[in-house]
């Protein structure tokens, strides 16, 4: 390939075959960005009338809502606080005006961080209430996010949206009238955006959930070492905490933020503290945050009349009545954390229950038929 | 920078090919320089707080490297190894650090705190290709000591992040030569050929395979149980994404190189065709094979077949000092190179077996397989080594191993009831299986591609060129298309190595 330089016809010929390769790669690129703009399934340009939102593509559908329909708070988070919708927020005459509730399903912090910066960004916001989820925390991955659509320095060419074959699908469904064969999961209405189906489960599917989680395990010996290895924890999880909330939050002192750890059932809580370092980097956290004047703290595990009780809960999840307690928690300030150490001292208490609890479960799994 | 971001491919890409373009013309060495320096904004643009590693390295192999070339024994050997164990202690705090007291702590007991140290991106690479410098500039096989061009060498984008692995001779060769850099249409037609080809076998074939293996190798990992038919479309798929994804990155590398002018060897020659474990590894990962085989397997053997002609051996024990150590040895630093786990190095152990077991038939001259039995067995080793490369432990490896082997009719169990079955879109999976067999089996590879449309651009008759005219046709929208799919953008598999 290396060698004399070629001659001006080869030249001219050379770059015949070029252009064709820049045509064909072009103009389809151009093509479909024209359809997506004109379309624009996720409204990223302008309000879709009548209204569509998407479930499964929410990724994507954030910064329209945020771009093109009005509201003054926001709640930010994973699925676990989907159901905390605007009309709860609404029923407790608090000063946050409309809320609208921009969680997304499996979300990581980092997810949740563009979110809710691109929101600051784009319109003067009042309170952010935000959802720390432990997934959230310990996980982080950013593939399939697109950033472009929450950068103000492309808001003019979304490239990421624009030159996207799967909204080109999208575009190509509305345009033709068939959204059956669309995968984005239209709805219409943003409280019906946002809402998660609570699929409750038995007491023995729950008990089974537990058996399988530790067996093998010694439940004395892992509370014990959770009790005394409780934090803050310095690791990953916390500096990426730091590298992405902290500055949102200094940036933006005009802005009330209600951080709040969901309320996860008591198993759980037991799980992560003795066999992960979530617990330890919630403390972590929370200590991070807590001294700042714009900040206030809710730590909603402190609600043990639903935490202890497996029956409102899936899997991960809390019914909905939980989601009308945990807007109740949050406006009347009742699980507010004050003091670390007293915060410190309860999740102690709440370890050795939810050992006694689990050791309870695993003792009775003899009479426990789990498939 | 991923290479199939919108980022490198709209901004990074024509600017840098750019910048060189004007640059070469006028200045070699400013050309050489704006490249040294896109390479290191490449690499930092990922990772800046990584980027003091590779300016360190860089700069302690440089100096290394004089004092190596300008001394004589002992001082030029003494020199050499403190290069080789710097390297080497460099590389181990980074990428062994938290293996090693993990495994202390699992092997004999104790509590020391492992260090979560993140591992900077392409060390294994970097690392490698210097201590082959290293080795050269010893052996008197190099003088070119010019600081710019060992510079370029070293942080070349193009193979900075995943290989393929370079040797400093064809590269220093190349870099130091004006003609090189200047610009060559038929080397942009045959770059482009090899990016679109690349760009496509990542996303359009490699990304969605990942995303029915993923899930399966997730659920091992936390425990659930898989079926034989979840466990073998697991290992099938990953295999088959590997292979795309980076082969894949290795002919984007090939293909953007060479809108510099610059050649840089291929990484794969349809691998998946091989009927035996040792024509694989000769076609898998070339680059990384030939440097280790060049420095570890061949001047081990010879040393221990010298060994051995001297004590006069017989053939067996011959057989196993020339063959089976050092192939072995070979094998295990190839696992240990991939990664600091378990795992890896039960992938190198089980792979130098496997070789050996068939060099030992080769040499006791039994009688071999027909080609499709050989490919068979062939192909079953390699999936079986892949469970023990791509799994997170080997708990998570031997449950899939153990579904594998628990085969029993369709319909009987093991393909029916599994919910990790029932969330597999069957039709993607049947379709996207087709093609990526049909590509793999059927269809010529990159580099015969690439060497037909070489071949047609250097023909004049009007066939060629109607020939040329739709393959370059069909290559843009090939690249439009994998475009189209940038959204689901996720990172080459070997760029955690």
């Amino acid at each position: 390939m290396n060698g004399e330089p070629a001659s001006t016809t080869g030249i001219k010929r050379g770059l015949k075959y070029l252009a064709i390769w820049a045509v064909f790669a072009l103009l389809p690129l151009a093509a479909v960005a024209a359809v997506n703009f004109v379309v624009d399934p996720f409204q990223f340009f302008r309000a879709s009338n009548p209204p569509h939102f998407s479930n499964s593509m929410q990724r994507y559908q954030h910064p329209g809502v945020i771009r093109n329909y009005p509201f003054d708070s926001l709640v930010a988070g994973t699925s676990i606080v989907g159901n905390l919708q605007g009309e709860l927020f609404a029923s407790k005459q608090l000063d946050s005006g409309r809320v609208q509730n921009l969680a997304f399903w499996a979300s990581t912090l980092r997810e949740s961080a563009y979110v809710v910066d691109y929101a600051l960004k784009m319109k003067p916001i009042h309170t952010v209430y935000w959802g720390v989820g432990r997934q959230a925390i310990m996980q982080d991955y950013q593939s399939e996010f697109p950033n472009c659509m929450y950068s103000r320095v492309w808001s003019w060419f979304p490239y990421c949206y624009l030159l996207n074959a799967d909204i080109f699908m999208e575009s190509l469904w509305i345009a033709l009238n068939r959204k059956g064969l669309s995968e984005a999961g239209w709805v219409n209405s943003l409280q019906e955006w946002k809402a998660v189906p609570f699929r409750p489960r038995s007491r023995q599917a729950a008990a089974c959930e537990i058996v399988r989680a530790v067996k093998g395990d010694d439940i004395a010996a892992l509370t014990r070492v959770a009790r005394e290895n409780l934090g803050p924890l310095e690791g990953p999880e916390i500096n990426r905490f730091r590298e992405l909330v902290l500055p949102i939050v200094q940036a933006n002192r005009q802005v009330r933020f209600k951080f709040f750890f969901t309320p996860f059932q008591l198993w759980q809580f037991w799980y992560n503290s003795a066999k992960g370092r979530a617990l330890r980097t919630e403390l972590a956290i929370m200590q991070t945050l807590i001294n700042e004047p714009n900040v206030e703290f809710h730590d909603l595990t402190a609600m043990v009349w639903f935490t202890h009780n497996p029956d409102r809960y899936d899997y991960i999840h809390y019914d909905l009545e939980g989601a009308r307690e945990v807007v109740d928690a949050l406006a009347s300030g009742t699980m507010r954390v004050t003091s670390m150490e007293r915060q410190k001292q309860l999740w102690l208490g709440e370890i050795q229950a939810a050992g006694d609890m689990v050791q309870e479960v695993v003792s009775q799994s003899a009479t426990t038929k789990c498939p | 920078m991923l290479f199939n971001s919108y980022e490198f491919i709209f901004l990074f890409m024509p600017v840098a090919v750019a910048g060189f373009a004007l640059l070469s013309r006028r200045h070699h060495k400013a050309a050489l320089l704006w490249l040294t320096v896109v390479s290191l904004v490449f690499y930092a643009y990922w990772d800046w707080h990584s980027i003091w590693i590779l300016l360190a390295s860089m700069v302690f192999n440089f100096v290394c490297s004089l004092i190596i070339g300008r001394s004589a024994d002992p001082v030029s050997r003494r020199c050499l190894v403190f290069g080789i164990a710097g390297n080497l202690v460099w590389l181990g705090i980074f990428k062994y650090a938290g293996f090693a007291v993990q495994a202390t702590n699992d092997i004999a007991g104790t509590h020391f705190a492992v260090p979560a140290i993140t591992l900077p991106l392409g060390i294994s690479f970097f690392t490698f290709t210097q201590i082959a410098y290293l080795v050269d500039v010893y052996l008197r096989q190099t003088s070119d000591h010019d600081p710019l061009r060992y510079s370029l060498f070293v942080s070349y984008f193009p193979h900075l992040i995943a290989g393929p692995i370079l040797h400093h001779k064809p590269m220093m060769g190349q870099f130091a030569d004006p003609a090189v850099a200047r610009l060559r249409i038929d080397n942009w037609i045959i770059g482009l050929t090899y990016f679109s080809i690349g760009l496509a076998k990542k996303l359009l074939l490699a990304d969605p395979l990942g995303a029915i293996a993923s899930p399966l190798f997730r659920t091992a990992q936390y425990g659930g149980d898989l079926s034989a038919g979840a466990a073998w479309i697991a290992t099938s798929t990953y295999t088959l994404q590997l292979y795309f994804d980076f082969s894949g990155y290795s002919d984007m590398a090939v293909g953007l190189s060479l809108l510099f002018g610059v050649r840089i060897p291929v990484n794969f020659l349809s691998p998946l065709k091989a009927t035996s474990v040792t024509e694989i590894w000769r076609r898998w990962h070339i680059s990384l094979m030939n440097l280790l085989r060049d420095y570890i397997y061949t001047p081990l053997s010879l040393m221990l077949a010298r060994y051995a002609v001297r004590r006069r051996l017989g053939k067996w024990p011959m057989f196993l000092l020339a063959v089976v150590i050092p192939v072995n040895i070979t094998f295990l630093v190839s696992g240990i190179w991939h990664g600091a786990g378990w795992t890896f190095i039960v992938f190198g152990i089980f792979t130098g077996l496997a070789m050996t077991l068939e060099a030992a038939w080769r040499r006791a001259a039994l009688p071999g397989l027909p080609g499709v039995a050989a490919w068979f067995f062939t192909m079953l080793i390699f999936l079986v080594s892949l469970v023990l490369f791509r799994s997170a432990d080997l708990a998570t490896a031997q449950r899939i191993l153990t579904a594998m082997v628990q085969i029993s009719l369709p319909g009987a169990g093991s393909w029916t009831g599994d919910p990790n079955l029932v969330a597999i879109n069957f039709r993607r999976l049947v379709t996207l299986a087709t093609l990526a067999s049909a590509i793999v089996f059927l269809a010529p590879n990159s580099v015969q591609i690439a060497e037909t449309i070489q071949r047609l651009v250097a023909r004049r008759e009007a066939a060629s060129a109607r020939l040329l005219s739709v393959s370059m046709a069909g290559l843009g929208l090939l690249f439009a298309v994998s475009v189209l799919n940038l959204g689901k953008a996720s990172a080459f598999l070997y760029f955690q190595f």
